[in-house]
């Protein structure tokens, strides 16, 4: 009787402890196919800008077939020569105002690179760079290898490569910041860094097919997951941040130079970042804590997202519920300490909302890095367990950018760093799906939408007094010499990275952004509308999936990879359900955890979970994704017997196959299916009672509604004029502002 | 320094009337400014706005935006100047160079007037002469002038650029170049600030020159900008403190001005549910007070002259008869002799 009750408490104590070590990736695969390992011993030289790599590298063929040549990235190489692929496309120009220099140009250069029999493959016979891209033969980021023995299927080749990275000036992404001629003085952001093997796949012929492509300006990820272990000899006084866990203390190697040592398994890229001016905060984040720690609305928001989440999956709340606790490390600027708290709780919601929605994030750390002033190109930017965002303590309290960019390169660590898919060629996989989700995140963490005070399409520079190059350059244009003139450099243009936000203050305010003075300041913009308007205002019909390169200008990639996918999933939450939609992303998230998913798997996972997708995705994918829905007119006449006929007439305009709801008084009294051939149609009902307002829905339409004055229409009555005469006033004296100020100097 | 101090009492005393004794100027100086933007901007929009959303039912979110969590004022306000008026930024280019040359052409009327009455009534008279009398012809003074006034004008623009170039172009420049080695944004906070602030008060000092440079044009009948200018100068220093105490007390009322162009039509702005009556008060307190602001800017001008209208006008005198300074002749005739 004692041993059976023995037994049976011992039961339900494993019952019990398994309750509480529910796996909320139980869909997910544990672990990466690991087809690649990085163990560098990397040395920063911080006076030269230069990093000694020293590399020993294995790679795993995970084709049926041999392979007899390998390529590998040299993105650092696209800051080289200003005929790189990166360097023509930009034009030369960065970020945050900066542009390339020759005495600041970065490169990587392959010392050797050897078979572990000592057969060195980095010879001009056996090494040739390639440019598939564009063709450009003077670009050097992409290097094909010949293997003189092919590497068979599952067969693993090891290689000893030796490197020199030589760090640019940041002015994208990559380099150093800070005082040149002062090593202890410095910023670097080392990214893309070190040779790394392109991805290779079994093509649609049975064959290896490598997918390798040149450093773009738009788009630069596409690589196979693996193990990174890597050591980092910097001068004593810096901190080091880097993707994965420090493996122990920094231990002194030599007279004045301290080694880091970081792991990370199942990651497809590695990237540190190293400066003697770092503020640490640290933080440990866990779901239920963050619950605690949060502001009481935020909470409650969330708590709430976890028990809707649970019911649109089919689960219960404690099995979505991340498990894990995760080491939140910020490196901050001395500018930035005081804004730690918002740098975290952005991280934190993110790391709760992302765990609820596509299961729980699977590494032990998270490092977020806030460049200097002077490196904010840097900023902005994702990494396996590392991210760059912006600080600005200028930033009035009522801007949420801060947030928003850290929620958006958190976001990166699913739509990139956990689903690799090929940014490349399809950058709305990852830039989109970013987009879409932490305009949701941060509903939830902040509420619906940010405010604005700009006005499209006007922003007055007044914190000059005359805007003096604009004034130029219309008469410029007036006098046809525009573009004569924009050739000539303008020394006038003060730097991005020089018109810092003033703090609120209504002085400011006026100086700042003149509309405030006569128009309403601080607009509320829902997330939705805000990428509509940006979608409709970029006016290109071009396709949403195409390789990045291949968009007419950074707009059209920006607007196509961010705004538009954006809507896109919007209204396809819209279209299929919310429950349908999160069980889709759901799915598609974990099934493609550590894999390289395209468009078609992710149509095909949403085509399981909703009929009747097909014209629509298509349409948004492949076509203009033009849509506008109409009331073309609406009356009314009064039968002998009383009641009313209505009589409206809607139509559908543009390429996108949206079911309509037409309601009048707010109710839904017709609806006008998707697959309907005609463009226009009339709706006509008989009623007891006079129509009032006619309006078109669903709700969501207006996401991607090209002319949202013609959604409702009041029936009878002349129209109403007042609004108009009000914006007209307010306009005029905004208008009267300008002119007071511009031509004050005419007397 | 007493009489100073009751030359600088009896110029803003003047210059505090003016809004209201001077309606004639002002009433130019304002129409001539709004009437552009009633016929080039404000009707347009009616029309635009009216047949855009007069029939639409949210049409009230428009007149209150900062609490339209629809996001209606947001997309509609985007879409209109985006497909229906999307050549509003060109209108108000255009409508800022018809304002610079309709302010030049009616400085000259504004200034010869308020020259000429001055002259009438000198300032220690205490009667003060009311418009019509001892009216030569505004438009004339208008024509009259206009000529030197637009070089004063074209000179102030450059010089204004120099100051703006100078300031936000080589100096941004080459603080931009070194704010990229700094950790910190003290740097550019405190340099941006200052450059701001330079710039500002240059303008300032711009346009304070200018005024005086005018009024010394129309006394001295001088149409030499540069010379009138360098000679505004040297009255405004021997002046400055007088000078400084009137534009002080008339930039204090303009501000006054401005902050009730801020206050006032905020206050009675219409919302969703105004009626017309609302809304023709917002046009009216609107009117008035832009109107306001016109009377200020008449009265600084009143305030300005009045000020050099006794003392200065006889050292002007002087300075016009000082063989050292040579200006050449501005009469073709006289060139040709």
């Amino acid at each position: 009787m004692r041993t059976r009750s023995i037994l049976l408490l011992v039961v339900l104590a494993l019952w019990l402890f398994g309750s509480e070590r529910v796996n909320v990736n139980a869909d997910a695969p544990k672990r990466s196919a690991r087809l690649v390992s990085y163990t560098i011993r990397a040395d920063l030289d911080p006076a030269r800008k230069a990093i000694t790599g020293d590399m020993d590298f294995v790679w795993k063929n995970p084709t049926d077939e041999p392979v007899d040549h390998l390529f590998f990235h040299l993105y650092l190489n696209a800051f080289a020569s200003k005929d790189s692929t990166y360097l023509r496309e930009a034009a030369g120009k960065g970020k945050a105002g900066s542009s390339w220099k020759e005495e600041h140009a970065g490169s990587v250069r392959v010392v050797s690179m050897q078979r572990e029999d000592g057969d060195e493959l980095w010879t001009n016979e056996r090494r040739t760079f390639v440019a598939p891209d564009d063709g450009n033969e003077k670009d050097r980021t992409l290097a094909r290898v010949q293997l003189p023995a092919p590497v068979g299927p599952g067969d693993s080749l090891s290689l000893r490569i030796r490197f020199v990275s030589h760090m640019p000036r940041v002015m994208h992404r990559t380099g150093w910041a800070g005082n040149p001629d002062d090593p202890d003085d410095m910023f670097f952001m080392v990214a893309q860094w070190f040779p790394k093997i392109a991805v290779v796949s079994r093509g649609a012929d049975g064959k290896p097919h490598w997918n390798a492509h040149q450093f773009h300006k738009n788009t630069e990820f596409f690589s196979d997951y693996g193990t990174y272990l890597v050591s980092i000899t910097v001068p004593e006084g810096y901190v080091v941040g880097a993707t994965g866990k420090a493996t122990a203390a920094p231990t002194k190697v030599s007279d004045g130079r301290v080694t880091w040592v970081f792991a990370q398994q199942d990651v497809h890229d590695f990237a540190w970042t190293a400066s003697p001016h770092y503020v640490v905060r640290d933080f440990t984040w866990d779901f239920a804590g963050f619950l605690e720690y949060a502001p009481p609305a935020m909470a409650k928001n969330l708590a709430a997202l976890q028990e809707r989440t649970a019911m649109h999956l089919g689960r219960p709340a404690a099995e979505i519920r991340p498990q894990k606790k995760v080491a939140v490390r910020l490196l901050l600027q001395r500018d930035h300490a005081d804004l730690s708290e918002r740098f975290y709780r952005a991280v934190g919601a993110s790391l709760c909302c992302y765990g609820l929605w596509f299961g729980e994030y699977p590494y032990d750390t998270l490092t977020v890095v806030v460049p200097p002033k002077g490196g904010g190109a840097a900023g902005g930017m994702e990494y396996p367990t590392l991210i760059t965002v912006w600080g600005d303590r200028l930033a009035p309290d009522y801007s949420t950018g801060m947030e928003g960019v850290t929620i958006h390169e958190f976001g990166h660590q699913y739509f990139y760093g956990l689903i690799g898919t090929n940014e490349f060629e399809e950058a709305w996989l990852d830039e989109g799906f970013t987009s879409y989700t932490d305009a949701r995140v941060f509903e939830v963490a902040y509420g619906a939408g940010s405010t604005r005070t700009r006005y499209p399409p006007f922003h007055t520079p007044f914190h000059r007094p005359f805007a003096a190059p604009r004034v130029f350059s219309r008469v410029a244009k007036v006098l046809g010499l525009d573009s004569w003139l924009g050739k000539v450099p303008v020394p006038w243009e003060a730097p991005s990275s020089l018109a810092a936000a003033p703090k609120p203050n209504p002085c400011y305010d006026y100086l700042r952004e003149l509309p405030a003075l006569h128009l309403p300041a601080r607009v509320p913009v829902p997330a939705p509308l805000s990428r509509r308007n940006w979608w409709l205002g970029r006016r290109t019909d071009d396709a949403m999936v195409m390789p990045g390169w291949h968009f007419a200008s950074r707009g059209d990639y920006a607007v196509n990879a961010y705004g538009r996918p954006t809507l896109f999933l919007y209204c396809l939450r819209g279209l299929m359900g919310e429950a349908a939609f999160d069980r889709a992303l759901r799915e598609y998230a974990t099934t493609w955890r550590f894999g390289h998913p395209r468009t078609e798997d992710l149509m095909t996972i949403l085509s399981r979970h909703a009929a009747g997708l097909d014209g629509f995705l298509r349409s948004m994918t492949d076509g203009a994704g033009r849509f506008d829905a109409a009331i073309v007119a609406a009356s009314q006449r009064k039968r002998e017997d009383g009641q009313w006929v209505w009589e409206v007439r809607v139509q559908r305009r543009g390429s996108v196959p949206v079911p309509l709801e037409i309601e009048v008084d707010g109710e839904t009294t017709w609806r006008w299916d998707s697959r309907a051939r005609a463009t226009t149609q009339t709706f006509r009902a008989v009623r007891k009672t006079k129509m009032g307002v006619v309006r078109l829905g669903p709700d969501w339409m207006r996401a991607l509604d090209a002319d949202l004055s013609n959604n409702a229409r009041v029936v009878e009555g002349p129209p109403d004029r007042r609004a108009a005469l009000a914006l007209a006033v307010q306009w005029s004296l905004f208008a009267e502002e300008i002119v007071r100020s511009h031509a004050g100097l005419g007397r | 320094m007493k009489d100073a101090l009751k030359d600088v009492g009896v110029s803003l005393a003047h210059g505090l009337r003016a809004p209201l004794v001077r309606w004639r100027l002002v009433l130019v100086l304002w129409l001539s400014r709004l009437l552009p933007i009633v016929v080039v901007l404000g009707l347009p929009l009616y029309q635009s706005i009216g047949q855009s959303v007069g029939r639409h039912p949210d049409a009230g979110h428009l007149l209150e935006p900062e609490a339209d969590s629809t996001g209606f004022f947001f997309a509609w306000t985007s879409d209109f100047f985006r497909d229906t008026m999307p050549d509003v930024p060109d209108r108000l280019f255009w409508l800022v160079v018809v304002a610079w040359f309709a302010v030049v052409f009616f400085a000259g009327g504004i200034v010869g007037r308020l020259v000429r009455l001055s002259e009438a009534a000198p300032v220690s008279d205490a009667e003060y002469l009311p418009e019509h009398e001892n009216d030569p012809g505004f438009m004339m003074d208008c024509g009259r002038y206009f000529g030197r006034f637009l070089r004063l004008a074209v000179l102030l623009v450059v010089l204004a650029h120099v100051i703006d170039y100078g300031l936000n172009g080589i100096l941004a420049e080459s603080q931009a170049k070194r704010a990229m080695v700094h950790h910190t944004q003290d740097f550019v906070i405190q340099k941006t600030l200052a450059r701001g602030l330079l710039s500002l008060v240059g303008v300032w000092l711009l346009g304070l020159i200018a005024a005086y440079t005018q009024i010394h044009m129309v006394i001295s009948d001088r149409a030499s900008a540069v010379l009138s200018f360098l000679r505004a100068v040297r009255i405004v220093l021997r002046r400055l403190l007088s000078v400084l105490l009137v534009e002080s007390g008339m930039l204090a009322l303009a501000g006054l001005a401005a902050l009730a162009a801020w206050l006032l039509p905020r206050a009675v702005r219409p919302d969703a549910g105004s009626t017309g009556l609302g809304i023709g008060l917002f046009v009216v307190v609107a009117a008035v007070v832009s109107y306001l602001r016109s009377g200020v800017e008449v009265g600084a001008m009143e305030a300005r002259v009045r000020l050099v209208g006794s003392g200065e006008r006889l050292e002007m005198e002087q300075l016009e008869e000082q063989p050292e300074e040579l200006a050449p002749p501005d009469d073709p005739e006289q060139l040709a002799g």
